[in-house]
């Protein structure tokens, strides 16, 4: 463990290495010939994932880096993977939506690739501080990609909103480590997980390492967009470009997941299943969040006229599934967490590789403005249709399958706590359904007006056709076949349990 | 009577901490809250000095109250904000919510440091890990800077990868043409 072991890392140092090349070339060419910048990152990503791939084949048990401050297990890989498969859709869109702007397409790309480094760094977290620079560096991306669209007010009001937020966030989350430091004396994860963090809430470190606890949840649940921390969602996932919401809703959103599955592992990892009193408060404290969450994101999704908006609702309740899974607390919700971002992937992403083209057509993301999709882009409409009956829970689907696992895991847990919130949880599907459903009657059931900007799209271009296709076949096969993913992340559960 | 001396410094610095903080999120006029602030930095420096962290107490004098308060006074002024537009951001709800939850905050806090039993430590009682004073100050500098290069290169290395986006981003975010 105390060896250094650079080479573990190997798939953050491609991502570095072609993003100083990018930033080389960036520098060298004019502003329209960006194609080597463009180049260097898509290199980089595509290489990066397949060494991650490769190593998660080699892997035995869990191997450190940099004397154990650097992590590499099942879950690791299998985050680093989801990362870079989000990053090359993002990218694949992102060249898309770049033809419309005629200035910062090397710094788009640039701030992309800092952004993918960051969660990769992210997945093998062990300590705080490498666990605060590298959401920062996802953060700080995130702050300038916002307000990349310097013109539009809206990308720069989303931009203010999220950094001010964000900075808040930040600081909670600092002021959580400092006390979890000072009640533990260390930085490490795995020495508050070995320490009994659990056995000195009762002692007189204990109230420290809970507020410190507290804290920490504080900032993250603003990664996530939990309630009360999501008053920046809506706002910030309509006034950015398409692709960045895309790599929003997905990347930062499971890059809070990862540290929030990793801290909460730490800090209350030995209690799982044994029902200690002071787990169940903490596990009523996130039921309560997940519930709040989950209503507050289905309710406010009802009445928009805005598909971004509704989208940014609607991932607000997301997390407040995903949450469902960390109340669970057992190995049945840590796998059904994985799972079900593993079906929000393909399903988001189609769905938002869409809206960046519709966009394209019609200037507008008005939900009104999708009438007539469905015969004028049919397999468009056949895309956006499977992701949102996906993203509301319909039976084939992979989102189906995700949210199955979730109740299960919380079912199981017998109590009245968990009973509720699982009755929380199906009011949210149910409301889903209806709004979801309005976007998809829309598609099918509305003509397009008359001299109305909906026309058949044309010139998709590979990259675009090639995620259309996988989000689409993505969505079908985690519905249909479910055991290998299941079994990746049963894989990936038990090897962040083991720690 | 060192002691003594230095629980007096304790609470002249405590004073001079919570005082100027107090005044700088009250002032309207953004430069005087901002030359508050640096006082509030100096009070943390000579904290930082009772508790022999001298390295600290000039990192804190050098960076927060020197570099970042020219910053914020440049950003200020480039700005240039006039009375009325002061004014305008005025809403007696939005304060009085800012200060119920600041006041949340504080009591949380208090009630955790009591239950901690950290209120029994006394003042003046020196950090651990600092064993004379003289040879805490020669070594402070090195027991910073070895952990900074061996255990903690990691997020150090990735700090400056942030630093690089952070810059990227301002050149996107500010520069006027991009060509």
């Amino acid at each position: 463990m105390n060896e250094w072991n650079i080479g573990l890392a190997m798939p953050e140092w491609i991502l570095a290495i072609s993003a100083l090349v990018a930033l080389f070339l960036d520098a060298r060419t004019p502003y329209h010939r960006k194609e080597g910048v463009g180049n260097a990152v898509w290199i980089g990503v595509i290489v990066a994932t397949l060494w991650s791939i490769m190593q998660g084949f080699g892997l035995d048990g869990k191997e450190y880096a940099f004397r154990g401050r650097y992590g590499l297990d099942a879950f690791s890989v299998l985050f680093k993977v989801i990362f870079g498969i989000t990053a090359m859709f993002v990218m694949a869109m992102s060249d898309t939506w770049l033809k419309r702007v005629d200035r910062g397409h090397g710094e788009f790309r640039l701030l992309t690739i800092f952004a993918t480094m960051g969660m990769f760094f992210v997945a093998s977290v062990e300590d705080f501080a490498t666990l605060f620079v590298a959401l920062e560096l996802i953060t700080v991306s995130f702050y300038c990609l916002t307000a990349f669209k310097r013109n539009d007010v809206r990308s720069i009001e989303a931009g203010i909103k999220y950094i001010v937020l964000g900075a808040l966030a930040s600081a909670f989350l600092l002021l959580g480590i400092a006390f979890i430091y000072g009640a533990t004396g260390s930085l490490l994860l795995r020495d508050l997980a070995s320490s009994g963090a659990a056995d000195q809430i009762g002692h007189a470190g204990g109230a420290l390492l809970q507020f410190g606890v507290l804290l920490t949840l504080v900032g993250l649940g603003f990664k996530i967009a939990a309630v009360p921390f999501q008053v920046w969602t809506p706002d910030v996932y309509e006034g950015a470009a398409s692709p960045v919401t895309a790599f929003l809703s997905m990347g930062s959103k499971a890059a809070g997941f990862v540290l929030l599955l990793k801290v909460v592992r730490a800090c209350l990892g030995p209690m799982a299943d044994s029902g200690l009193a002071a787990a169940s408060s903490w596990g009523a404290l996130i039921a309560l969040l997940a519930g709040l969450t989950i209503l507050y994101g289905n309710l406010g999704a009802m009445w928009q006229g805005n598909l971004k908006r509704l989208l940014g609702y609607s991932s607000i309740g997301h997390a407040g599934y995903l949450l469902m899974g960390v109340m669970a607390f057992n190995h049945a919700g840590f796998t059904a967490i994985l799972y079900y971002l593993m079906a929000y992937l393909f399903t988001v992403l189609g769905v938002f590789a869409v809206v960046v083209l519709v966009n394209g057509l019609t200037k507008s993301h008005r939900v009104d403005d999708y009438a007539g999709l469905g015969r004028t882009n049919p397999f468009l409409a056949l895309v956006l249709t499977c992701g949102l009956l996906s993203l509301a829970g319909v039976p084939p689907l992979a989102g189906f399958f995700g949210k199955f696992l979730i109740f299960r895991a919380v079912i199981a847990k017998g109590t009245v706590v968990a009973y509720s919130l699982a009755a929380v949880g199906s009011l949210g599907v149910v409301v889903s359904m209806y709004y979801y459903l309005c976007v998809v009657k829309r598609i099918y059931m509305h003509e397009a007006p008359e001299n109305g900007p909906m026309k058949t799209i044309s010139g998709i271009s590979r990259p675009m056709m090639a995620v259309l296709w996988i989000c689409l076949i993505g969505i079908f096969v985690l519905g249909f076949f479910v055991q290998p993913f299941m079994s990746l992340a049963e894989q990936a559960a038990s090897a962040l349990l083991a720690g | 009577m060192e002691k003594q001396v230095s629980t007096v410094f304790f609470w002249i610095f405590a004073a001079l901490i919570a005082g100027s903080g107090l005044i700088a999120i009250t002032r309207r006029n953004a430069v005087a809250t901002a030359m508050w602030a640096s006082l509030c930095f100096v009070g943390i420096a000579g904290e930082f000095i009772l508790m022999h962290a001298y390295f600290l107490a000039v990192v804190e004098v050098l960076v927060y109250a020197g570099a970042i308060m020219v910053l914020f006074l440049f950003v200020i002024m480039l700005i240039n904000l006039r009375e009325e537009d002061l004014k305008a951001t005025e809403g007696a709800q939005l304060h009085i919510a800012g200060a119920l939850f600041s006041l949340g905050f504080l009591g949380a806090l208090v009630w955790t440091v009591r239950r901690a039993g950290l209120f029994d430590i006394p003042l003046n009682a020196k950090y651990v890990g600092a064993e004379g004073t003289a040879a805490a100050a020669a070594g402070e500098t090195a027991q910073l800077a070895v952990p900074l290069f061996s255990d903690y290169v990691l997020p150090f290395e990735i700090v400056s990868f942030l630093l690089l986006s952070a810059i990227v981003g301002s050149v996107l975010i500010t520069k006027r043409r991009l060509s």
